[in-house]
This record gives C-alpha cells, structure tokens and sequence, in this order.
C-alpha cells in the first residue's frame, strides 16, 4: 500500500486477520469471531459514551486568588532593571505600594494576591518612579465551584474539570497549566477568564484510549496478548498452563524477615509472580502489606534484568510504590542503600505533576527530561570549554542544545527506554509519547504489568496498559470500593438502549419515568405530571400511560408483589364539574396541555415532583405554596436514566445485601416500557430493555479484579458463558495457583481491627500481625484522650445545624470535630511522632459527603495560617498534617487520626452507608485513633451488621447534644 | 535536444503480511554518540555514564541503555564473539561467595586460627597466603597475607583484583569466589554491529516494530529493489472498521464471514526472494527513499488491492546520469519521489533505442546525438532545412533491457545531411532561402561562403561552396522561377540592372 491510498483486502469475504493467524490457534477465525462478539458490549458502550459526551461541557464560577506577572519597561529606551528598585506601587506617587512579598527579585517576578491585574505597576529608585507594563504569566483560580448543576452532580462536575487540561471563556481556549483541583481546589491557568466563569468539555480522551485498546485486542492481537484472548475463550478450546514453582530467589530484598507475620504469604505471591504464565491475583486488606509483596516482586523482576509497568487508577497508589522504593533501606555487601539503588531500579513517573507527590517529582517525565537536557549540557560544556571533548561529546551536545524542543524529545526517548520501572495511573500513562504509540511492538514492552487497587479498576480500564505487557498483577481488595462510576457514560448508554427511536426515544422515557414516579415504589411519593402541546398528544400519551400501567400490573403479579396504585388522568379541557375536578386531584399521573396548564392548576393535587427550578417556571407562586402547606418538597430533576443509573450502581454496591438487592432490582422492572411501538414485535420491548441495561451495569460497574475473581452475574444467558473467564471469573484451579490472599494487617491498632476482621473479613483477614499485642506495641502512644483507639462521639444536633437540601452536612459534627482536633494538636505540638521523618502526625477529616468535607473546610481555615480554605495543610508548630477528604477519596490513604463524621442525624436514614464497601474503607485508613462522630440512635438499630457494630461495639466518647456536651 | 523523459506506468503487488521492520526514527538520535564510543577505545556502560551522561559510572541507567541499544541490534557484547577488546574484561568476572566473605572478614582480622588448615594450606599453594614457620622443637606455623592475598582480601568493597590464570579456578572450586552474573559492578564491552555501523554512518537509528505491514513490490526492471514501498497497517479507522463488519457478520450468523483463508497463497517471486533474505536492509523507492529493515517475514499474507497508480520519469540528459522519479497518483493527489535506478543508458543509447531503424545514422556531434539524413529526407520541410533539426514523436519505443515506455517526443534533434551532394543540395536550398534583400555578386558571394560553413563539423566548406551555383548561375535559377518567386528574382536581377557599365 502506497502513503495515502485507499486500500483494501482483496475480497471482503475472505477471512484473513494476520494477526489471529500468526496466534498459532487451531482456528483463529472462529476465536476471532468470539472475542468480538464478547468485546462487542463494550466497544459499543464506550463507543456510545464517546459520542455523546463528545458534546457535553459544565460550567463553573472562580475568584483570583493570585497573578505572576514579569514587568517589562515601558520604554525602549528604559534602562533600568525594575527589581533593582527600592519599593514598587500601582501609583507613580508610591502611595499604593506593593507588599514586599510580591516581588519575587530572585526570579524577577511580580506575584499580585485577588483579582489585582494593574497594566502598570511603578518601580521606584531613589525618588524616581519608573513605569513597567505587567505583563501576566499565569494566574491561580480559587473558589471554584460548578455552576448551574445539581448537588448530586457537584462532584462529577469538579471531576471532569479535574481531568481537563484546557477551559473555555467565550471564544477564547484558556491553558491550565497545572491543574489542583483534587489537591488544592485550584487551577493554575495562562489566562484568566472573561466574566468570571468559565466552560469545561468533556474530556473524552480516556474514553476513546480504552475503545482503541478493546479495538487493538480484538482486531490485532499480538503473541504476547493470546492470555488477554483467552479471558474471552471458552476453557474447553485451550488449556491455562500451569503456574511453574519458583523456589526461594536468589535473596530477598524486603521480605527478609521470615519470622514476622504475614512474611510467608507475601513471598508465596512473590514466587507466584515469578511462576505464573500470565496472571497472578494479590488480594488483601487495608495495612496488609500488599506494597511491600510488590515492592519486592519489582526488585526481583528488575533485578533479573526485566521491565515492569506499574499502574493504578489513582495517583497516590502509584507514588505509594515510589516512595517506598525510595525510603526503603536495604542491606547490601557494600552498606546500606534504598531499594532503588541496591536493584538497579531506574523509575520514571509519567503524570502530571500536579498530581503528584514532592518525593516521587524527581522522577516525573513531565519535568525531568528538561532538567537532564541542561544538565548533560552543561556538563559536556565544562568540557568544550576545556577543549578536552571527544567526537561522541559533541556530537550528544549537538543533538540536544541545536535545538532545544528536539533535544528534550531525545532526552524523553533515552527515559522511556531506559527505565525499568514506569508508573502511572491506568491512563496517564499514555501521555508517554512512546507508549503511546507502541501498542505493536517486537516484544511486549514490560515483562510484568502491575495493576495496584485493581478493586478500583474496571476491565477497560485495565485493557490499556495491559496491552503492553506479557504478564499481568492485579492487586486490590473486592471489600473495598468498587470502580468509580462516573455517571454520564452510564446515562448515555441508557438512553441508547435498544426501541428508544430518536423519534419517540424521549418522550417514552419520560412517559416510562413518570408512571414509576407516581407508582408508590418510588422513594418519594407523589404524583407525577405531563406537559403536552396538542390534544392528540395527551391523547396518544394517555393511551401508552394506560399500557404502561397494564404492563406494571402484570410484572408486579409476576413478581409477587402488590400492583402500584397508578390513576393516570388525560386533561384536554378546563374541568366543568367538581367531579371532573376530583378526578384530576385523585390521579397521580396526570397528563395535559401546557397552555391548558393554569386553569388547572387549582385541581392539582399539590405533591407534583418536579425540581425547584421548573415549579418555578411553570406554577404559581400560589400553588408553590400549597405544596409547601402539603409537605411536599421540590425534588431533584428526575429523569428515566438517572432514576435507572443510580439503582443499578446502588445493586452493584449491594450485592451482598439481597433484600436490598432485590427491591432496586424491582423498581428497575417498573422503570422499563410495557407498550410497544412496532407491531408483532420479535421481543418484547421490556425485555430488550432489561438487556441493555444488563449489558451497561456488567462493563460500567465490575472491576477488573472481581471479573476474574468472580465474573459477574447475569440475567442474560449468554452460551457458554460458565466456561468463560470474563463471565465467570477464573476457572477455581486456575485462580487458586495464582492467588493470594494477604490475612495479616500491619497498620491498624487492634482495637480499630477487630470490627472489620469480624463483619467485613469474617475473621479471614486483617489479623493483627504479631498478634494483638504486636500491633498495640506498634501503635503505642500516650494520648490518653479516649479510653479506646475506636471511639464513637455521639452527635445530637439540633435541627437547623443539618441540612440536606442540596448536599447533607451536619455542622454539630463539625464543631466536635474541631474541638477534638484542638486537643490533639495541643498534645502533638510537645509530642511528635517518633515514626515521621518529620515528626509529623497525620490527621484525616473524612466525611461521606461533600457537603460535611466543605463544612469542615470551613471551620479549619483559622488553623491553616492561610487565606482561603483547602483540603491538606500542615501545622509546623504543632507536628500535624492534616487532609480533608471524602471516604471514596481517601481510599489508598491512611493516617495516624482519623475523624469520621457519619453526618445523618435520628429519622434520617443511612443513605449509602448501607454499602460494607464503604464503610470499611473508612474504619481502616487509620493507624493510632480512630473518632467517629455521629448520632448514634440512626445507626445502632440498622440491620446492616457492620454499620451496627460500629455504632454499638465502639467505646462511647462523650455525648455533645445540640452543642454542648451533656 | 539535451534531455530526454521516457515514461511509463508500472505494475505493482501489494502483499500484506505480519513482519518485523526497522524504521528511522528522529528521537532516537540520541544514541548515536553512544554509537561513536565505538571509535574512542569501546563502549562500556562506564563510559556512556561518565563521558556522556556526566554521572557516576555505576549508574544502572548507562547498563540498560546499553541492553536496549543490544535489543535493538546496534551493538553486542565483545566477548560474544570470542573477543576480549579490553585487559580488564576478564577480571571483572567473580565476586566473593557468602563462604569467601566469611574468610575475608577472618583474614582482614588476621584471625587465621578460625579457618581451617587444610584451606590456609590451599591458600599458601595458591601465594595469597604467606605461610612461616617458627620454633624447632615446639613448632609453630605462622600465616600472612603475601602481596596478592592483600590484594584480594584486604581491597575496598570487596572487589576482586585481576587475577592470575588459574587462581581465580582454584577459588572458586574452593567455594571463596563465584562467577558474577549481570552485575553492575561488571563493565562489559561492546562492538558495532553491522546495523551500528550504518546507524552511524548515516547518522540514523532504525528501531523495530512488529505489526502487519504492507508491501509493495514490482519486478519492473527500473527499479534497484524489487520492493518499494512498506506502510504498517494502522489500527484505528482499520480496526474499527474490522470490528464492525465481524460483529455485523456474527449477527448474521457468520453467514458473510466467507471462507477461513487457510490455503497458501502464490506470493510473486519477489516477495518469496525477501523472504528468504531477511534480515534485509531496504531504500524504499517510492517512500523518498527510506531506508528500512525487515527480519522478519510471517508466513501467511494476504494480497492487497491498491487503489492508485504508480508511474515513473527516467529522464536522461546529456550531462548526468539518468535519474527516476516516482509518481504515486491517489485520488486528486500525487507524490513524487527521487529515486536510484538501474537505468544505466546514455542519451546516445537511448537514441540508438528510439531510432532503432537508423541506428548507424546517430552519430555524437559535439556530445550532441546527431541524425544524418539524406537531402531527399528533408527536402520538403523548409524549417528542417533552415533549422536543421527535427522534432519527432516515437510510438511506443522499447528500449533494450528495459522494456517498452510510453510515446516519446524528441524536440530539436540535430541533423547533418548524410553525403557531400547532399550537404551541396541543402545549401543551395538554404542560399535561396537566404536571399531576402537585394543581392549584388558581392554580397552573393558573401551569402555563399557563409552558407557554405553550414554542415562545417562534417564538411569542408571549400568543397560544399564548389558545389553551389555561381551568382550567374543564380540569376538564371531565379529566372526560370520568377513566375513562383518574383521578389528573389527581382533581388537578384535588379542589382544588375541599375549598377551603370563600367565606362559609361
């Protein structure tokens, strides 16, 4: 094929995939025919998703916080250095001075706090004041807050600005140049944005990188791949090889201690590693030692001369295996050296590095390459100078000083190819220009692809870094916190689902939303109303609304569950008599006429669900108010695939709790359409539905680790699908010579164990190494705040300290935090932690909900010693870092304190605390002092027997009752 | 005539198949200087650390760049091939066991009554050990470290000196030493490869890929290499488009999916030579010439049906070798690339191809491919006959070992009349021609010589002017044409007419 012809395969029926033949499989184009069709569920999806976010953006209001500028001399024939002056002012008089903390004279640099932006600032030297243009470098966004969306969608805004590299204002595309958002709350930007808003795009990218690697697996798999191919065969058409037993290796690096618990689990994975043909599964639990078994599976591997790619969904799981490598020191013949060092280690971090820690930076791509340029330079410049240098000096000094932009490319291709260790998050890797665009390469790039909290992980997600390796180690913990579900692919693919025409698609949605909404499943209960513009619409509308219910009626039958109370009224015209005006206030599912809309509106029955901007838009003041005598509440913008979203994200969650599970699982069947569009169809439409909807929860919502661990259950029947991995899981010998479990813990003190060994772990893991006693000499301490490490404050907070209106916080629970958080710093500042390089104590403010964490926010800004309110700071005088997270966040994270606030007070439910996931996320971040506060009565009845035990079996704190401790 | 363009379209075979190639790629540039080691004494990790990279020289990252520099085939180890290049290389090779830092400890001590005597005995037989007696009656046995025992014991981090023949054997079966396997400690060396040396020579790094790729190849005999073009077949659009027409066939019951193409195909005999010839370094014509290495070739391929054109100019002139160029049309666009070819004809040549049936009247007239014709010949073409040249169309010319091109116009060709007479008979025409104004003997005589200098570098003038009519004779040819030409009569006779006789 010559560049830029139109090529194709000879014939388009003969079968002839190069890739599938060179397999050496006994016959590939029937393999090839079923891992596309196995695949094909999700390429659609990502495919769908892709397409349609394409089009999607947020906005979002800021505040400056602060401008870096340079000043530049008004004048051509200026020929003063502006940082030589004595003082600078925004006035030639020198009234209006800057502080001097703005002028950065070392790096000739203004830094401007608040929205300040003079053109002219004025330098002044010995009574004379000289005009230099300011001319802005970049600026730091604060405050940034999503604009115009829903509470419940605050969070997926900030995390699509978090993934954003650019922002639009107006038709202007504006550079972030470091994005902070996850960190700090703040961008750092190359201009400031017009108006004080800006617009974010939805950043498809990590969309498109997985379609491309289901795409690249199923259509050109290469050698090294047949094992990623085998997930998708059926077992009876190969055999998994047997994992080889490795013995002890040469040496060990860091599990050198044989006699201390957990040791030998870790090195049976090790050698498990070392065996296994393809894959091999590390599972334990929080503080079990899953960094260090990797840590020195990575120094084994490189130290015999291979190449790992290390990955994990979040950032700070993958400079958790930096750092360690780094800080760990090892014994070698020629004195101590960090593991780094000792093996030979060469990392390289690819990521941005904003979102990475000061210890890993070093080592980041982004920077680096930069750095070495000048540094090879420089040094190859001391010998030009002498005029000592060799043909192959100047030649390499050529090559990157000629020109500078190709010479850091060179120095970013000698790092790639030289490092034996790569991390980075599961996307970010591919930022790596060379890797790119090495899906194809001789051999796999790495010898081992590390996946760290593979629990966290989804199979797509997974695909894109797998595909450039050989062997492939998933670690995590199935009872930690699943996938994070980004909402927004899910709902578009729902809204794809099969019979959703783009002709009637919205408007059955809409019908199928409502008629659930006015059932009495839905949570809250009320009556649902439909806006049409001409009489045979109601008509029409009316009609399928009465199939719809007919339809429900009979599911619920089949389900063995009461019918729903539907009474759906068609008003086309202003009601004469009072009986037809008590028909339209006993219906709950009434359908109309907009225009017919106020002459109704008196007839209405006044719990209509609707959000509060469209019952602002479309009633009365009159009737907003009679809603409110009702007790009704404008609720959330409700819409047929959020309303299915939520729920199967929710049946995800609780897969362990079948009652629960069950009753989600019942409201999705009153969710789907009952009436058909087309005559004689071949299947019913609910029916397609379902399957659609099956299909989005089994590639949206399992990990990477649970598929192969489990597979995910199903109601669609899929032929086979027993024999095959990517269904079923692994088959058990299979994954019992490649798995380990992990049962020790290293990290919590007995007393915060105990109650997730018991409910979570069944007594299988999280056993306090070294026995109780062990782990209480290794988390011994002398603040005797609390009678146990495990404490639950009971919080009784009156009734204006909790909202829930857009986010729940709870701001009783965030004064008895500060209050225990001012003792403790008062006992670190003459107590530094003995274990910290720094003699620091790490404190954790984790709440379930954004609304609590902002809260706390808040009420911490007078310690922070800084303007403005952040989620990490650092208490010098006192020895305390703190971090303000929420739960899903902090997962991968641990701390000595940690303050858990459960927010939800008596009478107000539990919300997602049902999820065991969560909970124990939350309960085993902590090393020394676990505080719980919450109101105790709305958890200690719960069914749900973890939630129980924490709120029962934790030592009782003192009880703070609207305030006050009574 | 300076140039001539022979053009024609040619027959390519495209075969995709899945393959190992070798491309330049710019951002590896940086390893050439590590290549250029090779030319100051050899190149070791040590010195890509110390000279270019500028830190220390156990620093890993000079070893690994080395071993990706051995994946890709620029360099090998020395001693692969049985060569040592250096003195230290294999000394480098052992390290202390645990058992030998053991003794180590005990003799940098000078605790020699913890070993054993039968060792200190082997020790001594080996000179590491110096072993002295003392006392006669109450003997006593005394040992020290001779010069080369300190050197091995007592050295700095325990790394072992150069050894003596033998004694590094003698250790090791002892169990105080052992081979050192990929050790940083150790500074191997390494050569060029034949790919280096090119690397370096050409100043560009190929680096493999495997994938499928596709291959364009001819059997026209132009071309220096049979293969000239090689694209990887991209996965994106491709993939995609794959993708679906499998899922779309799966729903029909893998009824369109057609049949498994499992039968060998008939791959051209060009495609068959590679093969067989990998590792092979290519210059693709139709890529400007990349230069490419293919080591690979999967057996099955598929043939490729490309949907452009590809044709060539192989323009020879008077003053360089022929050059070709390749013109690949797609659609609306074309590329045209510079390329080698085996085209090795001189102009002259070429004119002995096209004129084949008057081969022996091309002559080299002042370099120049010169036609003879006969007066006869050109007679009827006065601008021929005034300019001397001829430009002709050739239909479809072969030319001899090459095959046959498309329709060749060849401007201004030179021509000379072939005999005497006929140069005379050309001239009279061209003297005729020349009479445009009033022309007395004098002037005649002028225009005779002139004209008779035509056809010099074939013809004596002298003997072309003898055969041209004198001005008398003149006046009688224009006489007898005056009813045809009346203005060359009147050029002619007039002078005569109105010159006034001599004495009147």
């Amino acid at each position: 094929m010559i560049s830029g012809f139109s090529s194709t395969s000879s014939t388009d029926e003969e079968w002839n995939n190069l890739y599938y033949q060179n397999l050496d499989l006994g016959d590939p184009k029937t393999v090839q025919s079923r891992v596309v069709q196995r695949l094909r569920d999700f390429r659609s999806y990502l495919e769908n998703a892709e397409r349609k976010l394409s089009r999607k953006k947020y906005a979002f209001t800021f505040n400056v916080y602060s401008i870096r500028g340079s000043l530049l001399p008004k004048s051509s024939g200026e020929i003063h250095g502006p940082f030589k002056a004595d003082f600078f002012s925004f006035d030639p008089e020198g009234k209006e001075r800057l502080p001097e903390g703005a002028i950065k004279r070392d790096r000739k640099e203004v830094t401007l706090d608040g929205g300040k932006r003079p053109e002219t600032v004025f330098a002044h030297f010995a009574g004379c004041a000289i005009p230099f243009v300011f001319k802005m470098k970049s600026a730091v966004l604060s405050d940034i807050e999503p604009h115009n969306v829903n509470e419940g969608e605050e969070d997926v805004a900030l995390d699509f600005l978090s993934e954003s590299d650019s922002l639009r204002s107006g038709k202007d595309r504006i550079k972030i140049t470091r994005n902070l958002i996850r960190r700090e709350s703040k961008l750092i930007v190359n201009n400031v944005p017009a108006s004080g808003s800006f617009i974010v795009e939805y950043n498809t990218y990590i969309l498109k990188r997985q379609q491309s690697a289901v795409e690249d697996l199923a259509i050109s798999p290469l050698k090294h791949h047949l094992p990623l191919i085998n997930l998708m065969r059926q077992e009876r058409d190969f055999t998994w090889e047997r994992v080889r037993s490795i013995a002890n290796p040469e040496r060990w690096f860091v599990l050198t201690n044989e006699e201390l618990d957990g040791t030998v689990e870790q090195r049976e994975f090790v050698q498990k590693a070392l065996g296994t043909p393809e894959f091999a599964i590390l599972e334990g639990p929080p503080g079990s030692g899953k960094t260090t078994a990797l840590l020195e599976l990575i120094a084994q591997v490189v130290r015999n001369g291979g190449r790992v790619l290390m990955v994990a969904s979040t950032h700070v799981a993958v400079d958790n295996v930096l750092e360690r490598l780094v800080a760990t020191q090892i014994e070698m013949p020629d004195g101590k050296k960090s593991l780094k060092e000792a093996c030979g280690i060469i990392p390289l971090r690819i990521g941005d590095e904003g979102n990475v820690s000061d210890m890993v930076k070093p080592f980041c791509l982004e920077t680096s390459p930069e750095t070495e340029r000048k540094r090879i330079i420089e040094n190859i410049s001391a010998v030009i100078h002498r005029k000592e240098q060799k043909p192959s000096q100047e030649k390499l000094y050529h090559t990157l000083k000629d020109n500078p932009e190709e010479g850091r490319k060179q120095i970013e291709t000698l790092l790639l190819s030289t490092a034996n260790l790569i991390c980075g998050t599961t996307i970010g890797i591919l930022k790596a220009p060379n890797i790119m665009g090495a899906s194809h390469t001789l051999e796999a790039l790495f010898d081992y692809v590390i996946l760290d909290e593979a629990s966290k992980t989804t199979f797509q997600e997974f695909l894109v870094p797998a595909l450039y390796g050989r062997k492939w180690i998933l670690s995590g913990d199935v009872h930690q916190l699943s996938p994070y579900v980004d909402q927004a692919p899910i709902e578009e693919n729902l809204r794809s689902a099969r019979t959703f025409t783009s002709e009637h698609g919205e408007r059955d949605r809409e019908l199928c939303c409502a008629t659930y909404l006015a059932s009495r499943y839905s949570r809250a209960k009320g009556s649902a109303l439909l806006l049409k513009e001409t009489d045979e619409e109601v008509e029409e509308c009316a009609r399928l609304a009465h199939l719809q219910v007919e339809g429900l009626v009979q599911a619920c039958r089949g389900a063995k569950i009461d019918p729903p109370g539907i009474v759906v009224k068609a008003v086309t015209s202003s009601p004469q008599t009072n009986i037809e005006r008590c028909n339209i206030l006993s219906s709950n599912l009434i359908i109309t006429k907009k225009s017919l809309l106020s002459e109704i509106e008196p007839y209405l029955p006044p719990d209509i669900q609707r959000d509060e901007r469209t019952l602002r838009d479309i009633f009365s003041p009159e009737f907003i108010r009679r809603m409110g005598g009702f007790g009704a509440r404008p609720g959330e913008t409700q819409t047929w695939e959020k309303e299915i979203s939520w729920r199967i994200g929710r049946m995800h969650e609780l897969k362990n709790n079948p009652k629960k599970y069950q009753h989600l699982y019942r409201d999705i069947l009153l969710l789907v359409p009952y009436f058909e569009r087309t005559d004689d169809p071949k299947r019913p439409r609910n029916q397609l539905v379902l399957d659609d909807i099956e299909a989005t929860r089994r590639i949206a919502l399992p990990s990477v680790l649970e598929l192969l661990q489990e597979g995910f259950e199903t109601r669609r029947e899929v032929k086979g699908a027993e024999q095959i991995a990517l269904y079923s899981g692994l088959p058990a010998n299979v994954l019992e010579s490649r798995h380990t479990r992990l049962s020790y813990q290293h990290r919590m003190d007995p007393e915060i164990s105990r109650l997730p060994r018991e409910h979570i772990y069944e007594g299988q893991a999280l056993r306090d190494a070294g026995g109780e006693d062990g782990m209480k000499r290794k988390r011994a301490w002398e603040y005797a705040r609390y009678s146990s490490r495990c404490v639950w404050m009971d919080i009784r907070p009156s009734r204006n300290e909790v909202s829930s209106e857009r986010t729940w916080f709870n701001r009783a629970e965030v004064k008895a935090m500060r209050e225990e958080f001012k003792r403790f710093i008062e006992w670190a500042r003459v107590h530094p932690n003995l274990n910290d390089a720094d003699g620091f104590w790490s404190v954790a403010f984790l709440s379930f909900y954004t609304g609590q964490t902002r809260e706390i926010m808040k009420e911490l800004e007078s310690f922070s010693h800084r303007k403005g309110t952040y989620s990490w700071f650092e208490l010098r005088d006192s020895n305390v870092r703190v971090d303000i997270c929420t739960v899903d966040r902090f997962q991968g994270h641990e701390a000595d304190v940690v303050f858990l606030s459960f927010v939800r007070p008596r009478g107000k439910g539990v919300g997602f605390l049902d999820n065991q996931n969560r909970l124990n996320v939350a309960v085993t971040r902590v090393r020394y002092q676990l505080v719980m506060f919450g109101d105790r009565k709305n958890f200690e009845g719960r069914g749900d027997s973890f939630l129980k035990a924490l709120a029962t079996e934790s030592a009782k704190g003192p009880i703070v009752y609207r305030g006050r401790d009574a | 005539m300076k140039e001539i363009t022979l053009k024609r379209n040619i027959n390519v075979e495209s075969y995709e198949a899945l393959m190992d190639v070798w491309r330049s790629k710019d951002e590896y540039k940086f390893l050439l200087p590590v290549l250029a080691l090779s030319e100051e004494g050899g190149i070791t990790d040590e010195l890509v650390n110390t000279r270019l990279f500028g830190v220390s020289e156990d620093d890993p990252r000079g070893r690994r760049l080395l071993e990706v520099m051995e994946g890709y085939r620029l360099i090998e180890k020395a001693s692969s091939r049985g060569v040592l290049t250096n003195e230290h290389s294999d000394h480098m090779g052992y390290r202390f066991t645990e058992r030998g830092q053991l003794i180590r400890e005990h003799l940098q001590q000078g605790q020699y009554g913890g070993l054993y005597e039968e060792l200190l005995q082997d020790l001594s037989r080996l000179q590491i050990l110096q072993r002295t007696t003392r006392g006669f009656l109450d003997l006593k046995v005394e040992y020290s470290l001779n010069h080369l025992g300190k050197e091995i014991f007592m050295s700095a981090g325990g790394i072992l000196p150069e050894l003596p023949l033998g004694v590094a054997s003698e250790l090791e079966t002892l169990g105080i030493i052992e081979p050192q396997q990929n050790q940083s400690t150790s500074s191997a060396y390494y050569e060029l490869t034949e790919t280096g040396r090119r690397a370096l020579q050409e100043d560009k790094v190929l680096v493999p890929e495997r994938g499928v790729f596709t291959l364009t190849g001819t059997t026209d005999p132009l071309f220096v290499e049979p293969v000239i073009d090689c694209q990887p077949k991209e996965g994106g659009k491709d993939a995609r488009q794959e993708f679906d027409r499998i899922v779309k066939s799966s729903w029909n019951g893998g009824k369109n999916q057609g049949k498994n193409q499992d039968q060998k195909l008939n791959t051209p005999v060009w495609f068959d030579k590679l093969r067989r010839a990998t590792p092979k370094v290519l210059t693709l014509a139709a890529q400007d010439r990349e230069i490419i290495q293919i080591t690979d070739i999967d057996e099955k391929t598929n043939p490729v049906q490309t949907g452009g054109r590809i044709s060539v100019n192989v323009r020879c002139s008077l003053r360089s070798a022929p050059e070709m160029e390749v013109i690949t049309i797609s659609g609306k666009k074309e590329k045209k690339t510079a390329t080698e070819t085996t085209f090795n004809l001189t102009l002259m040549d070429i004119m002995r191809c096209l004129f084949h049936a008057k081969q022996h009247d091309l002559f080299e007239c002042g370099d120049v491919p010169t036609l003879l014709v006969a007066y006869d010949e050109v007679k009827g073409s006065p601008s021929e006959i005034n300019h001397m040249r001829r430009t002709t169309t050739v239909r479809t010319p072969e030319i001899q070992g090459f095959g046959r091109f498309e329709d060749v116009t060849v401007s201004d060709l030179p021509l000379l009349p072939r005999t005497l007479e006929d140069a005379g008979s050309w001239v009279r025409d061209c003297l005729i021609n020349g009479i445009t104004t009033y022309t007395d003997e004098i002037s005649y005589n002028q225009l005779c010589d002139r004209e008779s200098t035509r056809f010099s570098e074939r013809f004596d003038p002298e003997q072309v002017k003898s055969r041209l009519p004198t001005y008398q004779d003149m006046r009688v040819i224009v006489k007898e044409r005056r009813e045809a030409d009346p203005d060359r009569y009147w050029f002619v006779t007039a002078p005569a007419l109105l010159t006034f006789p001599e004495g009147v």
